[in-house]
């Protein structure tokens, strides 16, 4: 074996530890149900049901912190977010003021969290320490999506009633206005960084961003077997670490689409629950736990076969999932 | 000879020549109009001792003109809004000629459905496009349809598909048709009773109500007898006023529901709808009007929205080019209904589901699932290009 070949291999390896490098979780898979107001807690193991755990109203994005020991949850008609220790299951704080929070991201060191607030057409920066606003930014109508970069140089927002994508460079706020299909949605970036892709629901597309010149290059058309055009809804984005295979949920034509990265082909739906919506990995990415909104159950997709193998009933408008696993 | 020949040639060319396309300046102006006594706007009683006074869509296109900016500030575009008021329909057609002098090319216009039809005749060969926000009236969509008349509202025969579908999945199949005394309940009715032989439903008896206490006229303002002595699955009543209809149901004969005018109501919105991004929406409408959005205020906002997408999208450098992208089957517009909205070719309709409303939910949505079409099951809604009366 040549020594270059070597050093990749350790590299690769180096990686694979990263990605892993956390201890292992609780076992436990959280559901957001939209508007059962409560957590579905089950068992990563065999999915059984493990708890239920009563949420503020409309609990929508999740996201753990670096070390998986809090569970973020953007609560938006209770205009806050709940912090659920993952560890007993309870609301150990919460971040109070936020207007209407959906989605999020967090920074890398986990510090300061991304909030979009829907009905204020901003972006907000928390200080998760001191939970106060430090950064504010005014982007577009109803923004949904936000993405941190890899770097964490840019925060990337979707503003669904202004069908832009807004590119933020942090710290100095400059922000640069993309103009994307209709209704953009979320958002998932290549392993490189150099393709953002958005999810355009009204557009039926996903729309695919070069980050170096924040320009629309591409745009992926789906259409599952035996559906029009105005049936399809797209929404979840997931993109695998290899960034080989992202998977798209297609909210009211009830599939998810597979398409691969580099060719920008959809090669594949797969028949889930109705109104698809969050789409997550487990840590090892050989299943794919989908939010069914529209029938209060979760479809679990094993990745490698392409098949979906169990549904699940959840609470009332499952919107995300989350995994501790 | 010859000469009249080339004469006539050339004057036919003139006549079909269509008016000379308006470059696309990056300062537009969209003129309002409506009409300082639109009867609609009249203050009415309200329940109990309390008044009406319902709110002009205004506010609506104003909440649209900063969205669109918004929008448009990419491309260096810039909308404003230019309001006026008409004292009669004549003087309608004078504000349109006025700013149609200074440039001014499209066009929102509140009045009711006779007003819009002789506006809209009296301006068909100017190079202007209404955009229709609060006429229900079907002939605007038929027989008097204009090319350059976009119908935002829906129609009479929209709202009465909506619900025929409704009571089809229910399987109520039988309806009482109450009918109060104003042109717009006769209206309604006769789009209900349309609707109603459209999708197979029996009207099992249809009665004419007044809202009066005189024994004389009992047939007609006794609840208890113009629910009588009929079998019936569920009420439906015309009432525009709404004084009378506000207190009917749970006062019928028999134990049915009571759709139309009060009840189950189809709508173009409701401030209960709470999908597709519709709160959003509405809590910005109620931040800036004080008050729920309505129907009349999505079709104002969303003529404006509409516009803003097709100047955005089209890349058109006149109106004439952004026209045909606006009324053009690319149009893919979000209402916050769900599906993407445009408008029919045959009769420059809006195609857009229908809210079947309560005071204080959305019940359904039609199309009801399993009310198909060859093309889009939207076109299940309303008068389809093969039944349609409209020839441009």
């Amino acid at each position: 074996m040549m020594r270059r070949d070597i050093a990749a291999l350790a590299f690769l390896a180096l990686l694979a530890l990263a990605g892993s490098a956390r201890a292992e979780g609780t076992g436990r898979i959280f559901v957001s149900n939209e508007k059962g107001d409560a957590l579905s807690v089950l068992s990563a193991k065999d999915y059984s049901p493990m708890a239920d755990v009563k949420m503020p109203h409309r609990p929508r994005g999740m996201m753990f912190s670096p070390d998986h020991k809090r569970l973020y949850v953007a609560c938006g008609g209770s205009n806050l977010i709940a912090v659920i220790d993952v560890a007993s299951l309870k609301i150990i704080d919460r971040i109070p003021k936020i207007p209407d929070p959906e989605t999020f991201d967090l920074d890398a060191s986990g510090t300061h969290l991304y909030v979009s607030n829907e009905d204020d057409a901003e972006l907000t920066v928390l200080d998760l320490a001191t939970k106060q606003v430090v950064g504010r930014y005014k982007v577009g109508l109803e923004p949904e999506g936000v993405l941190l970069n890899h770097d964490g140089s840019v925060v990337y927002v979707a503003s669904e009633g202004s069908n832009l994508v807004h590119a933020i460079a942090l710290p100095s706020g400059k922000r640069t206005d993309i103009p994307t299909g209709t209704r953009p949605r979320r958002f998932a970036l290549t392993p490189d960084g150099k393709q953002l892709w958005v999810s355009t629901e009204l557009a039926a597309q996903v729309d695919v961003i070069d980050t170096a010149t924040n320009r629309v290059t591409d745009k992926i058309d789906f259409l599952p077997p035996g559906m029009r055009k105005e049936d399809v809804s797209p929404v979840g984005l997931a993109m695998d670490r290899a960034g080989k295979t992202a998977y798209v949920t297609l909210g009211r034509a009830d599939n998810v689409a597979v398409v691969d990265v580099a060719s920008h082909k959809v090669e594949t739906y797969l028949l889930v629950g109705r109104r698809p919506w969050g789409i997550t990995f487990d840590r090892d990415q050989k299943r794919l736990f989908v939010a069914n909104g529209g029938s209060d159950d979760i479809s679990i997709i094993d990745v490698a076969e392409r098949k979906v193998i169990k549904s699940v009933p959840v609470g009332h408008y499952p919107y995300g999932v989350a995994i501790d696993d | 000879m010859i000469e009249r020949i080339l004469l006539a040639v050339a004057l036919t060319l003139l006549a079909a020549a269509p008016a000379p396309a308006a470059p696309l300046g990056k300062d537009i102006t969209v003129g309002y109009l409506q009409l300082a006594n639109d009867p609609r706007y009249d203050e009415r009683p309200g329940p109990g001792e309390t008044s009406i006074t319902p709110g002009r869509p205004v506010a609506g296109a104003e909440m649209a003109v900063g969205e669109v900016n918004l929008e448009a500030a990419a491309s260096g575009h810039s909308f404003t809004l230019d309001k006026v008021e008409a004292d009669d329909e004549p003087g309608l057609e004078q504000q349109v000629s006025a700013l149609a002098g200074k440039g001014v090319h499209w066009f929102l216009v509140d009045a009711p459905s006779a007003a819009m039809a002789t506006l809209a005749k009296a301006v068909r060969e100017r190079d202007v496009l209404l955009f229709n926000i609060s006429a229900p009236g079907d002939d605007l969509r038929g027989a008097a349809c204009q090319k350059n008349l976009a119908n935002v509202i829906p129609s009479r025969a929209m709202l009465g598909d909506a619900l025929a579908q409704l009571l089809v999945a229910r399987k109520w199949h039988q309806v009482l048709v109450l009918q109060g005394p104003l042109d717009e309940d006769k209206a309604m009715t006769a789009a209900f009773e349309h609707s109603a032989k459209r999708f197979g439903l029996e009207i099992t008896a249809k009665r004419d109500f007044l809202l009066s206490n005189d024994p004389r006229e009992r047939e007609k303002d006794n609840v208890s007898l113009l629910t009588g002595d009929a079998s019936y699955d569920v009420v439906f009543v015309a009432d525009g006023e709404g004084e009378f209809s506000r207190a009917l149901p749970y006062r019928t004969i028999r134990p049915r529901p009571v759709i139309g005018a009060t009840g189950l109501v189809p709508t173009a919105w409701s401030w209960t709808w709470d999908r597709y991004g519709a709160p959003q929406v509405s809590h910005r409408f109620e931040h800036a009007a004080e008050r729920p959005m309505e129907a009349a205020d999505w079709a104002a906002w969303l003529a404006i929205r509409a516009l803003g997408e097709a100047v955005e999208r089209s890349g058109a450098s006149d109106t004439a080019g952004v026209d045909a992208y606006l009324l053009g089957p690319k149009l893919s517009l979000d209402g916050a209904k769900g599906p993407p909205l445009s408008f029919r070719s045959w009769d420059h309709q809006l195609r857009q589901p229908i809210l079947l409303a309560t005071a204080d939910a959305v019940v359904a949505e039609a199309p009801l699932p399993g009310f198909l079409h060859a093309t889009n099951v939207l076109d299940t809604l309303g008068y389809d290009q093969p039944e349609t009366q409209c020839h441009f």
